[in-house]
């Protein structure tokens, strides 16, 4: 017979263990490399490492901390957004929209979204962002 | 009149698609998306609106009678079960179409006499969404009174929020279905495990209710719109998140006004969406994207058309929705329900697999054993919802980065 308390203590069991499984995960997982040119829409909502050189970096009038990077490689181009909590988090960590110079290579990591037609890749911490010089 | 046709049959489409558990518009966009080789771009948006807004008024059946919900409506189960369990399924439905209905006219409304309006709201509304969140989850704790009571119910918030940093980051499933098998696991699954464990047997259903139009009815329709409205604009916020917050404010205490103000919100939210293409140039829905994409140009006279499909499609689909929910519940009152549950689950599950894989079973069997953990300590299973208030709240607070940071993930 299956009591509650056998039911409470299971389903406790279950939450935290699965929980503490869900964190290991997320720890160890590695995105997969996708080149620039082959992001296709059908990615969309994955999580992803891609890389390109910066061709134009827009700043917003409205909202002096967000910025939208523009990647190309190969004849493509995608769409870098740093919304401004992470902007903020770049700045104390001493990267500027300055930083983000056209020509200089940028490898990111992030969820592939399709905003108005076009492919981004949204970063959420600042290590998702990595800059190369050439 | 080819265009009132277009509605009919989106409508009739919509109803059909609403009634399947789990389902949405946004699964079935791109095979809608084929349809442009013989509509033209205002047909195919006006045949994407009517399914978009009919789908929600059939959806609450699939919700209230088998515990089977989609994202936008996990949150009804609950009331809505206690409701069927007392005989009253059948004015869950009537109770949600009508303040759909109503919703629809104050969403009209209140777009209407703010118009000119939304874009400075839009601007400024975010520094005081974290605010409300907080002192939602407040509320939402210190309402158990008892010392023992808050802690079990901030134990299961804070359970289900550490869950829902985690999952709604999960990187093994994609990330615009990753709500599926959480809200399923919390709100559907874990009702469905609970009810064959106890084995309820479905009462006599009661067919003859009339809808009383009081005040407290037209004050949850009213305010659930203005909560979907916001739900429209505000990034991070969805459905369930608004349907609790509105809940605290106003202090809803019975089931058939929070199930009243949930689809008032559903449905401008829904209705918002469409109009933020025009209002604030922000899609905000699967459906407002794609119809950003067809017409490139939206004007007021769209917008025109827009309302008027709504309004066909809402008007026909709450018709066969009830004559539907009639006919359902005289076919479950047949059936052993310990075995509809089962058939439910199995689908549930199915869908969760199909969808999202083998993880998404993995985050619904965390989220299910967070939901049954609630029920059996007796805590109201909307403290669940720290599942989204959570992550709401560190996203208004911009600390997404540093938490995201900090855990490494």
């Amino acid at each position: 017979m299956i009591t509650d308390k056998i039911i409470r203590i299971l389903a406790l069991a279950f939450s935290i263990i699965g929980i503490i499984s869900l964190f290991y995960i997320e720890l160890n997982f590695k995105p997969k490399f996708i080149p620039l040119e082959k992001i296709k829409f059908e990615n969309e909502g994955q999580r992803i490492l891609t890389s390109g050189k910066i061709v134009k970096v827009y700043t917003s009038k409205k909202n002096p901390n967000f910025l939208l990077i523009v990647l190309y490689s190969k004849g493509r181009k995608i769409g870098v957004p740093i919304f401004e909590d992470l902007f903020l988090q770049l700045k104390k960590n001493g990267i500027s929209k300055y930083s983000f110079k056209r020509g200089k290579y940028l490898e990111v990591e992030g969820i592939v979204q399709n905003y108005k037609g076009l492919i981004e890749v949204i970063p959420k911490k600042v290590s998702d962002i990595r800059l190369k010089n050439d | 009149m080819i265009e009132f046709l277009i509605c009919l049959i989106g409508s009739i489409l919509g109803t059909l698609l609403g009634l399947i558990p789990g389902s949405h518009i946004n699964n079935i966009l791109p095979f809608l998306l084929s349809f442009s080789f013989f509509l033209n771009p205002l047909q195919l948006s006006l045949f994407i609106i009517s399914i978009s807004t009919s789908q929600i008024i059939s959806s609450y059946i699939p919700s209230i009678f088998l515990g089977a919900p989609n994202e936008e409506n996990a949150l009804s189960i609950l009331p809505g079960h206690k409701l069927l369990l007392k005989g009253n399924g059948i004015s869950a439905i009537k109770i949600m179409i009508t303040s759909s209905l109503l919703s629809t006219l104050f969403s009209f409304l209140l777009i209407a006499i703010f118009f000119n309006f939304f874009n400075f709201f839009y601007q400024i509304s975010r520094n005081f969404v974290s605010i409300l969140i907080l002192l939602t989850i407040l509320i939402m704790i210190l309402i158990e009174r008892k010392i023992k009571r808050i802690l079990l119910s901030s134990f299961i918030f804070l359970i289900s929020g550490i869950f829902g940093i985690l999952a709604l980051n999960f990187p093994l499933v994609n990330q615009n279905y990753i709500l599926f098998p959480v809200l399923s696991g919390l709100f559907g699954i874990s009702t469905l495990i609970n009810s064959l464990n106890e084995k309820p047997k479905i009462p006599k259903q009661n067919f003859n209710i009339k809808i009383d139009f009081n005040k407290k009815l037209i004050k949850s329709s009213f305010i659930g719109s203005i909560f979907g409205i916001l739900v429209g604009f505000l990034p991070a916020i969805g459905v369930s998140q608004a349907a609790i917050i509105s809940q605290q404010i106003l202090r809803i205490k019975d089931e058939l006004n929070f199930l009243a103000s949930l689809s008032s919100i559903n449905v401008a939210n829904e209705i918002f969406s469409l109009f933020a293409i025009y209002l604030i140039n922000n899609p905000r829905s699967g459906a407002s994207i794609a119809i950003q994409r067809i017409l490139t140009n939206i004007s007021l006279y769209h917008l025109f058309l827009f309302s008027s499909s709504i309004l066909i499609s809402l008007s026909i689909s709450s018709l066969l929705s009830i004559k539907i929910a009639k006919r359902f519940v005289r076919i479950i009152e047949k059936i052993d329900y310990f075995k509809l549950n089962l058939i439910v689950l199995s689908y549930l599950l199915t869908s969760i697999f199909i969808f999202t894989g083998i993880y998404g079973l993995f985050l619904a069997l965390i989220s299910s054993s967070i939901g049954i953990l609630a029920y059996k300590l007796g805590i109201k299973r909307s403290d669940c919802m720290g599942v989204l208030l959570i992550p709401s709240l560190l996203f208004f607070l911009k600390l997404n980065p540093i938490v995201y940071q900090i855990l490494g993930i």
